[in-house]
């Protein structure tokens, strides 16, 4: 390991800034080699440096696989146990942390440095009281009269207001934007000069992200923390750092300041990254006959669920009357946060589940009145894609077997060469190698999984696509590929899309009339431009500003 | 139970008592518990009602109890003396009422009332049940703690080896080669028939040796679950203390599934120890039932299996308290 510190000390010394809280140079993290293989050839994250000063918000921004969480816990030593560090250096609050003894390492970092995590109320201990957790995390040595001035203090500067009742909460009972405020003060019970964000408002709605992001930016400003900001979100990090690196295949392609860095990216792979972000995509108009007839027409539709809650059952009300007319060939983005509704909606228009009250018409013929075989035209011309391209396909079929399954359900007349061709076919069309109809689940990447999920939805020739949040667990470049494929399909076949999303960029980019649903309740409707660009209602207004990074867009 | 048993001297009102119930903040709601031990009840009279057409379709115990040479007339009046002439509704009905009175016709064998008896080998086998649950228990959690935990490959590997090579061998095995072992050639223990503590001591560890492997395997997924899980690391990064850490977040977030896996065990316990109980010739319950079918004596198996059945409805309901102690999720 490399104790040279000297660029680091001289940039801690450099007149004029002030002494940085995190210094890494040549950092470099692999796998940890197995008794019984070979080294691994390419170290997982290959020579990072970085410098994060008191007070500045440094991001670090790349898509699944670029190392940047790697070289955050690898800096929070907190790796998992299979990788470790392999070289370079780490300072954190003037101290180099790599090959001191655990221990020691452990106690400088816990004195120094705080973390947040990307999924909020699993980071925290559902077994404990938050009070419990609050306390634990304060320095050790703290009077018990203390700790509970101290953790009620954490809670008030998180911003929480209900003090004595987070403190006296599980986890599962607070939601996840107050959990990560919890995360958050966690963090901050050993008064740190870092601050370590992996992801923090990946797994929050648009709304709570925006005033977690203004709470870490809050708490930089006032206690003068540096931040380190990993994130996969362009927006994010053009709203919310001074300064970025980009990483890809576990190399820092491109780092400078933030506004250079994406007003005039110099790197091949930093251009492409910005170039797939979703409001940057160019769309392709498709025409729509508007004297067609309605394809769908969704009446005063309702379904409430029984949710349990501290004072025994209550109802929810997931639809609260909902009404929705989709012309053929129109694309309708449905947009809103978690809770709002909208995957109940897309559940109730495909028969995955069943309205209480209100009515669904599929070609002029009410749901409950359809006979058998209007039944099954709708079943064969509506059709779901889902959201987790993980989850939705099964493990252990091929890609052609879950292909064939539908062809197989709904063209009985196919001879069986026919729909070994179909499978073909299908493939060709979403763009996936003819050779990967052997290949099952895990041997395929989340967008090529998607594009089979896709495939399969076309298989039975559909002529409604109802999309679930299709692309919102894939990778930024991933993502620009799919909507592409969507919006090249849409043109290509006609096809209607009622496409739900809480990423108003994909919706912008794939729909031309727009749904905004909150509390079961449609708030506003209209052509995607006009409301995006002159919202009406104030929920929509509040939902179009919360969306980071629209200086940069 | 004595959560629910206790009670204040003398409650003044119902109110009053509802108010006493909730000020013990039991971790359950009243409601749940109550709606658990309906179940519960529903689940025991399906055992007895099996149980009673079982033991009616294997034929007349009326035969088995007039000697072999006695005249047809002699087990035709003991049979009408006994009602088992009577239409199977009406025997039914009848034993039901028996069953709801606790009021049993005499053992065939025994010639007594069944409950004492059988009440009185419960005690022997909640004895031997409660000593050989706690040994397996805790060598069972040691082992998948050390296999969990352990920093060298060793700790990890060997014990769990070990239990799961014990998963193998037959509890009779066992029980005779440990009897061999450590009463016959060292002579440390008594052999068998002996009721004190030291002769708890061989029956218990047969015992334990069925539940070591399941316990130990059972704790070892749980607690590496549960070293990978979110909350960990967030733990890890405050900087705590691996004891502290392993004992804090990861043994008692890992106890959940453990002590279920451990509730239906010692639920099996109760009456499935025959085999132990025969080797040692401990007076069980399991061994008073299995002669008690032997000897077709129907008003013994069926309170065996009322007192079975209810042990196992009791231990269930603890089970779901103490998950609830442990879980708080569960508790709403």
């Amino acid at each position: 390991m490399s104790t040279d510190t000297s660029t680091a000390l001289t940039e801690r010394t450099a007149p004029g800034t002030a002494a940085p809280t995190l210094v890494v140079r040549d950092l470099v993290v692999g796998l940890r080699p197995q008794r019984h293989e070979p080294p691994d050839a390419l170290p997982l994250v290959r020579g990072v440096d970085l410098t994060v000063r008191p007070g500045q918000s440094v991001g670090l921004v790349g898509e699944s696989g670029s190392g940047k969480t790697l070289t955050a816990l690898a800096v929070a030593g907190l790796l998992p146990a299979a990788v470790h560090v392999q070289g370079g250096t780490v300072d954190v609050a003037g101290r180099e942390v790599l090959g001191l003894p655990e221990r020691e390492a452990r106690a400088h970092l816990s004195g120094h440095l705080g973390v947040v995590f990307q999924n909020p109320t699993p980071s925290l201990n559902p077994r404990l009281r938050i009070r419990t957790q609050l306390r634990d995390a304060l320095p050790a040595g703290t009077a018990r009269r203390d700790a509970a001035d101290r953790a009620a203090e954490l809670v008030r500067l998180v911003g929480i207001d209900d003090v004595d009742k987070t403190l006296a909460a599980f986890p599962h009972e607070l939601s996840g934007g107050l959990n990560q405020r919890v995360v958050i003060a966690i963090a901050l019970a050993r008064s740190p000069q870092l601050l370590i964000a992996d992801e923090p408002t990946t797994a929050l709605d648009v709304s709570v992200q925006a005033q977690v992001l203004d709470l870490i930016d809050d708490l930089r400003a006032r206690l003068g923390l540096g931040v380190l900001l990993v994130s996969h979100d362009i927006g994010v990090i053009a709203d919310r750092t001074e300064h970025v690196h980009v990483m890809s295949g576990g190399v820092v392609v491109e780092s400078g300041p933030t506004h250079d860095v994406l007003a005039d990216p110099q790197h091949e792979y930093t251009r492409r990254l910005l170039a797939a972000v979703p409001s940057r995509l160019t769309r392709t108009p498709v025409a729509v006959a508007a004297d067609e007839s309605p394809q769908l027409v969704v009446r005063d539709l309702r379904r409430s669920f029984a949710v349990r809650g501290p004072g025994g059952r209550v109802r929810h009300a997931a639809l609260d009357g909902v009404d929705l007319t989709v012309a053929r060939g129109q694309a309708l983005g449905i947009v809103g946060e978690s809770g709002s509704g909208k995957t109940t909606l897309a559940r109730i228009v495909t028969g995955l589940e069943t309205a209480d009250h209100g009515s669904v018409e599929f070609e002029g013929t009410d749901l409950r009145a359809q006979n058998r075989g209007q039944r099954r035209d709708w079943r064969r011309h509506v059709q779901y894609v889902f959201q987790d391209p993980y989850a939705s396909l099964d493990p252990r079929l091929t890609v052609a077997q879950t292909l064939r399954e539908p062809l197989e359900l709904n063209h009985v007349d196919l001879p069986r060469g026919g729909v070994d061709r179909r499978v073909d076919e299908l493939l060709d069309e979403v763009e996936l190698p003819r050779a990967f109809r052997h290949r099952r689940p895990d041997e395929l990447s989340g967008g090529q999984r998607q594009r089979v999920g896709i495939a399969r939805a076309l298989a039975s020739e559909p002529t409604l696509v109802v999309a679930d949040e299709p692309v919102s667990a894939l990778d930024l470049s991933v993502q620009a590929r799919i909507l592409a494929l969507l919006a090249r399909l849409r043109a290509e076949r006609g096809l209607t899309y009622l496409f739900i999303s809480h990423d108003l960029g994909v919706v912008r980019f794939l729909c031309d009339d727009v749904v905004v649903l909150r509390h079961g309740r449609v708030v506003e409707r209209g052509r995607t431009e006009a409301v995006l660009e002159d919202p009406q209602h104030p929920y929509t207004r509040a939902l179009v500003d919360a969306v980071p990074g629209r200086a940069f867009a | 139970m004595a959560l629910l048993d206790a009670r204040p001297a003398a409650p003044p009102t119902l109110t009053a008592l509802v108010a006493w119930l909730r000020g013990l903040r039991l971790p359950l709601s009243p409601r749940y518990l109550g709606g658990r031990l309906l179940t519960g009840l529903v689940a025991v009279w399906g055992a007895v009602t099996l149980v009673f057409f079982a033991l009616y379709s294997t034929g007349n115990p009326a035969l088995l109890l007039v000697a072999p040479d006695a005249p047809p007339e002699e087990a035709e009046r003991l049979t009408r003396l006994m009602g088992f002439d009577r239409p199977v509704p009406e025997q039914y009905v009848t034993f039901l009422g028996q069953v709801l009175r606790g009021n049993f016709p005499d053992s065939i064998r025994y010639g007594a009332d069944p409950v004492p008896i059988a009440l009185e080998r419960l005690g022997a086998s909640l004895e031997l049940g409660a000593v050989g649950l706690t040994l397996g228990v805790l060598v069972g959690g040691t082992i998948g703690y050390l296999s969990a935990t352990g920093r060298s490959v060793w700790t990890r590997r060997v014990p769990l080896s070990i239990a799961v090579a014990l998963d193998g061998i037959p509890t009779f095995f066992f029980g005779i080669l440990a009897t061999l072992v450590l009463a016959v050639w060292l002579g440390w223990l008594p052999a068998t028939g002996s009721t004190g503590p030291l002769g708890l001591v061989l029956p218990g560890l047969t015992l334990a040796v069925a539940f070591v492997p399941a316990v130990a395997r059972v704790f070892r997924t749980a607690l590496v679950d549960v070293l990978h899980a979110d909350h960990v690391r967030t733990a890890r990064a405050t900087g705590i203390g691996r004891g502290r850490l392993l004992r804090r977040h990861v043994v008692g977030n890992s106890l959940g599934t453990t002590l279920n896996v451990v509730g239906i065990q010692a639920g099996v316990l109760l009456g499935g120890a025959v085999v132990t109980e025969s080797i040692f010739g401990w007076p069980g319950i399991g061994q008073l039932s299995i002669n008690a079918v032997q000897n077709r004596d129907y008003p013994l198996v069926i309170v065996c299996v009322l007192v079975i059945a209810v042990g196992f409805v009791l231990i269930n309901l603890l089970v779901d308290v103490l998950a609830a102690v442990i879980e708080p999720r569960l508790r709403s």
